[in-house]
């Protein structure tokens, strides 16, 4: 490899691979950039969180053109019905609002408060959790303080990717992908197809789903399965209209007997994910929500991530790299993020291998914290009296998420971290969310009265309350975007 | 689950050695503790000199100047400070180089893309500029100017930050003065015994030269190469770098300075073991070279520092020796060091 990547060969299908063509032609117009399209089974709806405009404006389009063409919907909160003991609903935010007393951190001063005024509601003091409850929207005014998500019909999204490609000159090949060819230092040298066609290319982007052709059977990079940690392994869709004219805000999490389902309210549809172990769910079992889904398909999916994700001239995205569950942090989203650094990244000539360590190293932190962040989901909810429940007691603590729940659970602290994609706030904001209060609050607050953070309480609740009577209703906001372009 | 605070909470905290590190310590405990009744009592001896380098600092001195509400204009006069921009490396990399290691940042991204691949990229053709010319704060010091920066993040005057060059025992004066109006007791004396709870094997009280017994629940070891409390007492384990940081001595001398010496940077000159600073202040320049004594004799340093000195030394050299490393636990038991 003597001279500057030129052609790039992306394998699979999906929005994934669309998007990540779209991306390379975007970053760099003069790279060669060829799509073996080979269709992957797909997520039916995307909620890339928390802020995925950013990637959008860096292949020209914006939030307002996914509302538009791909039905897209802001999701601004995460509501949990029922989900963690004695806590009836919770709604949360990416809100990194700045809510310390002093300098001493919310979930500190929260817990001296409930300690002596009995019951008191994290998600009281978070902005976005608020607005989205009332089915206000706030984050025009304040996207500092959060982003939103924004859920969209990933069909519709591709549609879009595809005239993008199109006009970008993407080659795209209709072909399927029978071996992968190495040379003898152990890189991808080309790929033959079934029609017998060779492509040959100087870097091979993965997005053959699960499967991964390339990385997986083709390079024989291993793959860490997080079963034990992750526990549910098949998903169902199911559409229908919406019940009423208003829009929903945000998305809404509930735990079933066999599992949990996910409903995400898209612009003129609802769409519900039912999420759960296929051991549970056997041909014959009764249960109403399996009822419900009876006649949608499932989709196979294994928590887990390959050991590395770039390997010599290869890197793999999507499912291909890495599969979580679908609470928070979407594929598109974790695949956009791997694409974007791997150009920060990009090789030149000679030193292709030169920053894979890196990379990978990088990107196996990021998606260790997300498996973290969703694994807590499971570790906290409710252990009931069903299936499900008895699954979830099974569910073991990564080693790193032991000591974070230590840590906080202590004295609702968080370890410095690198992770850049969930924030320290998310992870306290969950935590008290889902009522797992620190033991003991910071000895920096002994000496307050209670009736001081009673009035600082307030005055963050009356902020809150005016800010959101001060704007303007979600519905009425969208049907403005949509009626302006 | 009840949550309460430990019957035993921290009521007073003993900070053991002046000089700036100790006296930093006490004006932040007692500004950030005011409100917490808490007690805090200072021990050093004027028997004891300080070290009484560590006069470079960098920007983040400017945040605990803020943090304790210090106004700029005084630190400056109190403590004949001068504005810092960056540092100037001379002979570092080869005999004759001279860079400006500035507070700020080198060129910015273009698309993404870091600008030292854009500089490399120049390399690669021929075109060899001078780091310098990408930061303005290097330029500035270069040209031997300085203003505050801009807060308007438009403006090419917001991509720098800058610290200060002081008198350290005038920092430490001024601070102490900080410390004691807001209930800071000093005591005069040397440690010369220290108690520890025979159960828990914290410290439990110090005893000074005088006979007296000063108890604590904290205790901040301010004793600098001694380590007198996490050393002598807890004997938290010392972590050899002499290996990755060879230098082992200095010897330091202030000289006169004159206005047209007065750059806006701190200087380190390569020698053939070791470097030396000069940090240049309203009424003296600070001067000190930092060698490895493996490979130069004391009396070698001193005179290779006193040959390059901007003006007249005021002063005898005086000699230190120091070991590069670290505790491998900072915070044990009840002694900080």
């Amino acid at each position: 490899m003597n001279s500057p990547l030129k052609n790039i060969v992306v394998v699979g299908g999906g929005v994934i691979a669309w998007w990540a063509v779209v991306f390379l032609k975007k970053s760099d117009p003069k790279l060669n950039v060829t799509l073996l399209h080979n269709p992957v089974e797909d997520a039916f709806v995307e909620t890339p969180e928390p802020d995925f405009s950013y990637l959008l404006k860096l292949i020209g389009l914006s939030s307002q053109d996914l509302i538009k063409y791909a039905d897209g919907n802001y999701c601004c909160a995460q509501a949990y019905f029922d989900w963690a003991l004695d806590v009836e609903n919770y709604f949360h935010s990416a809100d990194v609002s700045d809510l310390d007393y002093d300098i001493t951190p919310y979930s500190q001063w929260l817990l001296k408060l409930k300690l002596a005024k009995g019951d008191v509601k994290a998600d009281d003091y978070l902005l976005a959790s608020s607005a989205a409850r009332v089915g206000k929207v706030t984050f025009a005014e304040n996207q500092k303080i959060f982003s939103a998500g924004l859920s969209f019909d990933a069909d519709s999204f591709i549609q879009l990717l595809m005239s993008c490609a199109q006009a970008l000159n993407v080659n795209v090949l209709n072909d399927e992908l029978e071996q992968v060819c190495l040379t003898a230092a152990g890189e991808v040298e080309s790929l033959l197809t079934v029609t017998n066609a060779n492509i040959t290319g100087d870097f091979f982007i993965d997005v053959t789903g699960g499967d991964s052709k390339l990385l997986g059977s083709g390079l024989h990079i291993e793959y860490d399965s997080w079963a034990q940690y992750l526990p549910c392994n098949r998903k169902k869709y199911l559409k229908s209209k919406p019940r009423t004219e208003r829009l929903i805000p945000f998305s809404a999490a509930q735990l079933s007997s066999l599992g949990w389902v996910k409903n995400r309210p898209l612009r003129t549809q609802l769409v519900a994910e039912f999420i759960y172990h296929d051991d549970l769910a056997y041909v014959g079992s009764q249960d109403a929500t399996l009822e419900l889904f009876s006649n949608s398909k499932a989709y196979t999916f294994f928590p887990g991530a390959r050991k590395k994700t770039w390997h010599k001239n290869c890197l793999a995205l999507g499912e291909a790299a890495v599969t979580f569950d679908y609470f928070s942090h979407s594929s598109l989203y974790v695949a956009a993020v791997s694409l974007q650094r791997f150009i920060e990244f990009w090789p030149n000539s000679t030193g292709i291998n030169f920053m894979e360590s890196e990379f990978n190293r990088v990107m196996a932190t990021e998606f260790q914290a997300i498996r973290d962040f969703h694994c807590l989901h499971y570790v906290l909810a409710k252990k009931a009296d069903t299936p499900f429940g008895e699954l979830l007691k099974e569910v073991k603590l990564p080693e790193s998420l032991r000591y974070r729940m230590e840590l906080f659970g202590a004295c609702g602290g968080s370890p410095a971290d690198e992770s850049t994609l969930i924030h320290a706030a998310q992870w306290s904001n969950l935590f008290l969310g889902f009522s797992f209060w620190p033991k003991t609050y910071s000895g920096m607050l002994s000496h307050v009265a209670i009736a001081d953070l009673e009035l600082w309480s307030n005055k963050i609740k009356t902020n809150i309350k005016s800010t959101i009577e001060n704007s303007p209703d979600y519905t009425r906001y969208m049907a403005r975007l949509i009626s302006a372009r | 689950m009840r949550a309460t605070m430990n019957p035993n909470t921290i009521k007073k905290i003993v900070i053991v050695g002046g000089g700036t590190a100790g006296w930093m310590a006490a004006a932040a405990l007692i500004k950030k503790f005011s409100a917490l009744n808490i007690k805090i009592v200072l021990v050093e001896s004027e028997s004891i000199g300080t070290v009484g380098v560590g006069e470079s600092t960098i920007p983040h001195i400017r945040h605990f100047n803020q943090f304790l509400g210090i106004d700029e204009n005084v630190f400056v006069a109190e403590t004949k400070a001068t504005f810092k921009l960056g540092i100037a490396f001379k002979n570092w990399g080869a005999l004759g180089s001279d860079y400006i290691h500035p507070f700020g940042p080198l060129g910015h991204d273009i698309n993404g893309v870091e600008f030292h691949h854009y500089w490399l990229r120049m390399l690669s053709e021929g075109m060899n500029y001078s780091l310098d010319h990408y930061s303005f704060a290097a330029m500035a010091a270069r040209a031997g100017k300085f203003q505050h920066p801009s807060s308007d993040r438009e403006n090419l005057l917001s991509t720098y930050s800058y610290a200060f060059h002081f008198d350290a025992a005038l920092y430490a004066k001024y601070l102490r003065a900080y410390s004691e109006v807001r209930g800071v007791l000093r005591q005069e004396g040397v440690v010369v015994e220290t108690k520890l709870d025979a159960i828990t094997g914290f410290i439990q009280s110090i005893i000074l030269d005088s006979g007296l017994v000063i108890e604590g629940d904290l205790f901040i070891d301010c004793t600098g190469f001694k380590g007198l409390l996490i050393d002598k007492v807890l004997h938290a384990e010392f972590e050899d770098w002499s290996h990755w940081l060879a230098c082992d001595r200095a010897v330091a001398v202030p000289c006169e300075s004159s206005a047209k010496m007065l750059t806006p940077y701190t200087q380190a000159t390569a020698h053939s073991a070791g470097w030396q600073w000069r940090i240049p202040l309203q009424h003296r320049t600070g001067n000190g070279h930092v060698y490895a004594s493996d490979h130069m004799s004391e009396d070698e340093a001193t005179a290779i520092l006193l040959n390059n000195l901007d003006g007249a030394a005021l002063a005898e050299p005086r000699s230190f020796s120091f070991k590069a490393g670290q505790r491998k636990q900072n915070w044990k038991k009840i002694a900080l060091l």
